[in-house]
Formats: structure tokens, sequence, C-alpha cells
């Protein structure tokens, strides 16, 4: 086999390690300005003309975020909720699509349709409401992981990998004794690993996102997410400044902006979430190209 | 080997779940135990010692603060004096309050005392049978609010009672607090903003009109094109790019004649008590709004960043004191402070006299009626305790107390005057969270009356912000060089000769919800005067504009706006009978 590549070959490799770089740096660059953005001195990152390097250095953003009352706990209450949150999504999700797999199960259609109708159809936000406080999940942490233990898109994606393993296997695990329980738990859910690990990213980014619930149905400090405590700091600085001028707090010291703080919050929220993503990565590609297959 | 590991995993995974499990179920029994009321018998044997516990929602406060039992000097101050401990539970605005209220509302999840956020939830809340008819409980503990405010009981009674079909019993289900007037002595709400300094270098050139300030900004771009930064200035800069970005050209050049906008489409004159229309009418605000930012786009005075900028980026360039001209203190008064924080106080913004002879100008909004809406839930089990709060809060001491914090603490009574302490001044001044801290206007928007009410006991305003010796103190160095130059005080002063300053929103009040087809109207108004009013400021020649001028006005009488405007006239001629 002849691998020496000819000129125009060349050329369209090297255009397309260029035009791929170019991609790559466009992904990253936004990153890379809200980094530096954040780093920045405030006021001096107001006045605009930051490009490639921050202006001045001032972690004055994130002391002052740091400083805020709650802020330990929040965090804790949101980590709390994407790593339990997710773990009984895997476990109750997988389960379910396993128990749905089985020819054995009645009613195991209408179970998956209307499972999966509630992608589709909302009932909205008061019978939401009245629902989650009839359960007695207002002002209670389960509400953060409890109404997300079965997700119809992963059900999907769960279902129809399990679909697609060698039945023989289980087969198999039954002449040696296996039960229903024991082969999920011994054959299925190890060999599912890399579908899990694709719905265990999207399940943690989404808890670790999610703030709405926390907003109508969790008054409580106590079970304040960190990403709700960060939009209310926000929207708080806003109004501070608009109301700097109209009132007797005319306090001369502003150390940040609300652009600085925006930037500093997305570096905050953002950061734990790639921190994750290189542990789950190796699972992505395959997990969602298998799971697709018959998606 | 390969078995043991698959064990470990599924261990690990049950462990997990385990975990999650039972801490959830702990938090949640904590939680629900924090919640749990005491029961009732044990209620009563120590009722003259334990204060009894309200819950409360409020609007949100200017700084906000989580929710709960708060431990500042103005709280404490409430529980001595009523045996009231309150659980508080302000508005968070980063999503839809309505929603959130009115889930709360069809779940009867609510608060001993609760805000209504909108006017629309009014009869939704009579409806749902939601609020303790106030009519009882004001004869025995809201004498303050009678003797007070009986304009709001009858307001309310009249106006706030009917249900969603309209029908109502002639009870008070609502009380307003805050409201009045909040006027500030040291400076309109709303006024042309300028860079004083710059005018003053200039020879204080003639100044009687809108247009008479665009040449003058021309010559400020000269006199200082670069800021501090070395960036580019401008005359005046807007944020069109963001949803209220048409604010500025709207808002201020009606105030200027004491009218309002009403929609996209009509003016309300607050002293002749008449609907016209904005849109279809070439000489209302609305057309010497947008005439004013086309001339300044066509000198150069306006900044071309002011078509996609939104308000985050319009703080920013006015911090960096890269404009000239601002229309409010909020507007203009982050480039105040960094003139102030870079050593140069005799630099800045003063707010100039009013752009007309008129005898109008709206100087301030009254809200006789009370501007936050609430009402006692029916769930509550202390409706009476509920009640002295709110007449505690319209009382003068109430109020007081919420806006100036604690007599003795924070402000002393000399020679039968109030005086607030310097170390109160001081650290508003200085510190970003006193208010937090010490309770002093911590609460502003449940304290019962409005920042200009005069105090009966002291015959002063019951802010004590707004007392004049603390005014004076109040005053920058340009602000007093301004009024100084003007042989005034107060800049505030310059408006003193105006006849009518006062907005009394309470008029229009009863006025119907539009009719859908009214409402489909103001739809396609709305999006056509949005789209549109910003192309018309870029419009490059006087002819052209005036061309495009007559096409906007037929195009929005082809819309309905005079319909609209007609109705709105027909409507407050049927309701002037049913006024108060």
């Amino acid at each position: 086999m002849n691998l020496s590549r000819n000129l125009p070959q060349k050329l369209f490799d090297i255009g397309n390690h260029l035009f791929l770089m170019f991609l790559v740096l466009i992904c990253i660059y936004p990153f890379y300005y809200i980094f530096i953005y954040s780093i920045s001195i405030p006021t001096e990152a107001a006045k605009g003309g930051i490009y490639l390097v921050p202006k001045g250095f001032s972690l004055s953003n994130y002391l002052q975020l740091f400083k805020l009352n709650g802020i330990v706990h929040a965090f804790f209450i949101s980590a709390s909720r994407a790593v339990l949150g997710t773990a009984v999504t895997l476990f109750c999700t997988s389960m379910f699509a396993y128990a749905l797999t089985k020819s054995t199960l009645k009613y195991r259609k209408l179970m998956y349709r209307v499972t999966l109708s509630t992608m589709y159809i909302n009932a909205g936000l008061i019978p939401w409401y009245i629902t989650m406080k009839t359960l007695g999940l207002k002002d209670n942490f389960l509400l953060y992981i409890l109404p997300s233990a079965i997700i119809a898109f992963f059900l999907i994606l769960i279902k129809t990998y399990i679909e697609q393993l060698p039945s023989s296997l289980e087969e198999s695990a039954m002449m040696d004794g296996g039960g229903v329980f024991q082969i999920y738990i011994q054959i299925i859910l190890p060999l599912c690993v890399p579908v899990l690990g694709v719905v265990a990213i999207f399940s943690t980014v989404n808890q670790w996102n999610t703030w709405q619930d926390n907003f109508f149905l969790a008054g409580s400090p106590n079970l304040q997410t960190l990403q709700l405590l960060l939009l209310s700091y926000l929207t708080d600085q806003t109004s501070n400044l608009m109301a700097i001028g109209t009132n007797i707090s005319k306090v001369t010291v502003v150390e940040v902006t609300p652009s600085s703080i925006r930037m500093t919050i997305t570096m905050i929220v953002t950061l734990p979430i790639l921190f994750v993503y290189p542990l789950f990565q190796r699972f992505f590609t395959s997990g969602m190209l298998l799971g697709a297959v018959k998606g | 080997m390969a078995k043991i590991k698959k064990r470990g995993w599924i261990l690990f995974l049950s462990l997990i779940v385990l975990l999650g499990t039972s801490l959830a179920s702990g938090c949640a029994k904590r939680e629900k135990k924090a919640a749990e009321p005491m029961p009732t018998a044990a209620k009563e044997e120590v009722k003259m010692e334990q204060p009894i516990v309200l819950t409360m929602s409020t609007p949100q406060f200017e700084k906000s603060f989580q929710a709960g039992f708060q431990e500042d000097p103005v709280m404490k101050e409430i529980e001595k004096r009523l045996n009231i401990k309150l659980n508080i539970i302000p508005a968070n605005a980063v999503s839809d309050i309505n929603a959130k209220f009115a889930a709360e509302l069809a779940s009867g999840e609510l608060p001993d005392i609760a805000w209504a956020p909108s006017a629309d939830l009014y009869n939704k809340i009579i409806s749902a049978h939601a609020a303790v008819p106030m009519d009882e409980l004001l004869e025995k503990y809201g004498q303050d609010i009678l003797k007070r405010t009986p304009y709001r009981v009858e307001y309310s009674r009249k106006f706030l009672g009917k249900d969603v079909d309209g029908n109502s019993d002639g009870k008070m289900y609502f009380l307003g607090l805050r409201g009045d007037s909040e006027a500030d002595p040291l400076q309109v709400q709303v006024g042309p903003y300028l860079r004083y300094d710059l005018w003053e270098k200039l020879g204080f050139p003639k100044l009687e009109t809108m247009d008479d300030y665009l040449p003058v900004l021309a010559e400020m771009m000269k006199l200082e094109p670069k800021n501090a930064d070395g960036k580019k200035t401008y005359g005046v800069t807007g944020w069109f790019g963001d949803v209220w970005g048409d604010w500025a050209i709207n808002a201020p050049f009606g105030m200027f004649e004491g009218k309002a906008q009403i929609g996209t489409w009509g003016s309300w004159d607050m002293v002749k008590k008449q609907y016209t229309s904005s849109l279809t009418d070439p000489d209302s605000f609305f057309w010497k709004g947008v005439a004013w930012f086309n001339k300044a786009n066509q000198m150069g005075v306006l900044d071309p960043d002011s078509f996609t900028m939104k308000w985050d980026n319009y703080l920013e360039k006015a911090a960096a004191n890269r404009v000239f001209l601002g229309w409010a203190p909020w507007n203009i008064d982050g480039g105040n402070q960094t003139f102030e924080k870079n050593g140069t106080p005799e630099k800045g913004f003063f707010q100039m006299p009013a752009p007309n002879d008129l005898d109008q100008y709206m100087v301030s909004f009254e809200q006789p009626q009370g501007a936050q809406m609430m009402f006692i839930s029916k769930k509550s089990k202390h409706p009476e305790k509920a009640m002295e709060l709110l007449n505690f809060l319209i009382s003068d001491e109430g109020t007081e107390l919420i806006l100036n914090g604690v007599k003795g603490v924070h402000w002393d009574e000399v020679d039968g005057k109030p005086q607030v302490k310097q170390e109160v001044l001081d650290g508003l001044k200085n510190d970003p969270d006193y208010r937090i801290k010490s309770g002093v206007y911590k609460y502003h928007n449940i304290a019962g009356r409005g920042n200009s009410v005069i105090n009966e006991k002291y015959n002063t305003p019951i802010y004590f912000m707004y007392l004049p010796d603390v005014v004076k103190t109040r005053l920058t160095t340009v602000q007093k060089a301004g009024s100084a130059h003007f042989g005034e005080v107060l800049p505030g002063d310059l408006y003193k000769d105006k006849k009518e300053t006062n907005f009394d929103t309470s008029y229009t009040t009863g006025m119907p919800s539009l009719t859908d087809g009214l409402k489909e109207i103001d739809t396609k108004l709305t999006n056509y005067v949005k789209t549109n009013q910003i192309k018309m400021i870029l419009i490059k020649t006087d002819k052209e504009f005036e061309a495009e001028k007559a096409k906007f006005i037929e195009e929005a009488k082809k819309l309905g706006a005079d319909e609209i405007v007609k109705w709105h006239q027909e409507e407050l001629v049927k309701l002037k009978g049913q006024s108060l």
C-alpha cells in the first residue's frame, strides 16, 4: 500500500487541519473570553477592549461571590442533587427500561407509551405545583430527586440499548439459576455502562443547571440551589446600580459590574460540569450511537 | 476477580442510592420539623411569653436578602412592640412571580399576610375566597388605617373587591402599603441631567428647549472628544437593543409636559385628565422624542451603538463617562461615582431646569391608594395579629421605623425634631450591606406610607433622608455649584415654580380591561411601533423624516390607534360618575 501522499492530498490535509483548528478556536474562545473577563479588574473590563489578555488582574468578582451568604450550603445542595439525582435517575430509569424489554410484563407497551407522552404533553405550572405539594415534595429535598427518577428520553436510550444485547446472555444466566433482578444487576447493568455514561452526563448537567423547581417550590434558604442564589445576586446587582442614585445609599465603592458578575457566575457554574465531562467522555460517542441505532 | 469488581460496583451504586434516600429524607424531616406549627394547647399555655409567628410574602426589596426570620434591630423592635415574630418571604424577581403566586393561590398555600404581585390577580383572589374581609378587624385593630388612610379603605372597598364576574360585596379585602409620593426634594426623578462642568466651560449656553441641547452636546463632544481612558465620547446614548429601550424616547419627553404614556399608543395629560393619541397626533410627546433622537443622530451626537446596546451596556458606558446627557439619576450616577473615585468631584452631572416653560411637569407620582396590595389569608390562624401588624406598618410610628430604623439606635429626637445619627449616614454611604445589617430601609416596600408623607408628630417628611438638613448633606460638589449658579439651595428647587407637578395615578382606576378586539389592536400597534420607531431615528434627512412620519401615522391609524384611544375616552367619561 502506498502511503505517500500527493500535493492535493497534503493541501487538503493542511486545509482540513486549519479548518478544524478554526472550529476549535471558535468553540474555545468565548469560554476563554469569559474567563479573562472574570479575572480582569471589573471597572477596567467595563471599558471594553478585552481580546486576548485580561485587563489587569483582580479576583474581586470571585471574592464578592464567595462572600455571599449561604453560598457554600447552596453549592452543597446543588452538588448533592446532581450526584444523588443522577444516581436515582440511572437506577430507576434503567430498571424500568429493562422491565419494559420483558415480553412477559403485562401492559408494557401502554406503560412505555404513557411514559413517552410526557415528552410531548405538559400540564402546565399549576397542576405540576399542586401535584408536587400533594406528594409532600414542597420544601423538601426529595423535590430535586424523585420527579426525575424516570425520564422518558433516557428511557428510550437505555431500552433501545438493552434490546440490542444478545438474548443468549440472559438465557444462559437463567439456566444457571439467576433471577430477573439478579440478571438485571449482574448482567444487564454492567453491559449498559456506555449508555449509562451518556445518561449520567445529561442528567448531571440538567440537575446542576436546574433552579425552577427551587424557585417555585422550595422557599427555604436551606434548600436553595447555587444557580438560584447566583441568579438572584445577578438581578440584585443590576437593580442596585439602578437604585444607587435614587436613595441615600450612595455607596461609592462599586467593585463589580453586572457584566463582570455575569462572567464570573458563568465560570463558577460551568467549571464543575467541565470536570465531570472527561470522566464520562469515553462513553459518550459510543453510547449515543449505540442507543440511537434503533431509537 | 472480575466478579468481585462487578459486585463492588453494584455495592457502590446501591450505597449511593441508599445514602441519597436517607440524606434526602433526613433533610425533609428537618425541614418539616422547622415548619411544623406548635400544638394549639401548648400554644395557649405560652401565649403570653411566646411571640406569635406570622408569615408574610412581600415585594422585592432594593437589596435582597434570604427569606426567613430576620435578626436586625428593626425586626427585633417589631417583635418587641407587637409580640410578632415575622417570617418574611421577599419576592424573587428572577422568574415569573405572578405564575408562582397563581400556583400558590390554586394550591391554597398562602402566608398569613400575602402580597398580590399584580392587579390582574385581585379578582382571582376574591373568587378563590382566599382573603379575609378586613372590615370588622379594622374596627378593632386598624384604627391607624382608618384615621391616616381612609381613602385607601374606601378605594379598596370600591375597586378592589370584585370577583372575576365583576360582582362585589362592598367589603375590604386588600390594603395598599407604600404608595403616596416618593418625590426626593434633592432632584426630580426625570429631567435633563447634563455634564455641568462642560456646560460651564462652554460659558453656560442657552438651554431652554430640548432642541437647544443638541448643538451644546455637539460642542461638548469637541471639548472632550475622549474620556479619561481615551475612548470616544457621545452627546447622548441609548439602550434601544433592550426590551424597554424606547423608555428614553417616550417617558422623559412625556414627563417634561406632564403627560404619561399609556400602552404604546396613548398619552395621558395629568392636569386635563385627558387621553389623546400619541401615535397619530403629529405634535405628541412621542413624536417630539422620536424627532429629537433623529436630529441627534443626524448631527452625530447620538452614539451609534445605541441601537444595539442593552441596559447593562448603557450603564457601563455611562459609568465610563462616555456620555454627556442622561434622563434620570439612575441613568448617570455611575458616571458621577467614577468622577468622585478618580478624585475629580468637580466634574459630573447636574439636573437642569425643565426644558420648557409650561406650568405642568411630572415631578412625582402620587398613589394615594397605596402601591403594594396586601391581604390576610383565610388560612391564617391569627388574622387579628395580621391586622395589628398592617395597622402598625401604616401608622407614622411603623413607617418611621421601617424607613429610618429604631429611635435611640439609628436616630434621636433632638429639640422635638428627628436627627439621624452620623454613624448611620456613614454606614449607608460606605457599607453596601449596611441596610441588611441595620434594618434601616431594608424593608422599604412594606412601609405603610410613601417617603414624602408628613409625619404628624414632627411635621417633617416621614423619611428622614428628606429632612432639609440631611438633604443638604447629600449635595455633591457639582450639585452645590449648579444650585448656586441658578440661585437655589437644591437642584430640585428649580421646579418649585411649576404649578402642577403631581401625577395622581388613582384617577383612572376602575377602567375596565381592554376587550379582545382592542387587545388585538394593542398587540399589533405595539409590534409596529417597536419595530419602526427606531428606524425613524435612523432616517438621514428632515424631508425624508417628515414623509416617513406621515406614512407611520397613516399605518397607525389603519391598525386602529384612534379606535383604542376613543374607547379609553368614552370609558373615562363613564367612570367619572363613580370616582371617589
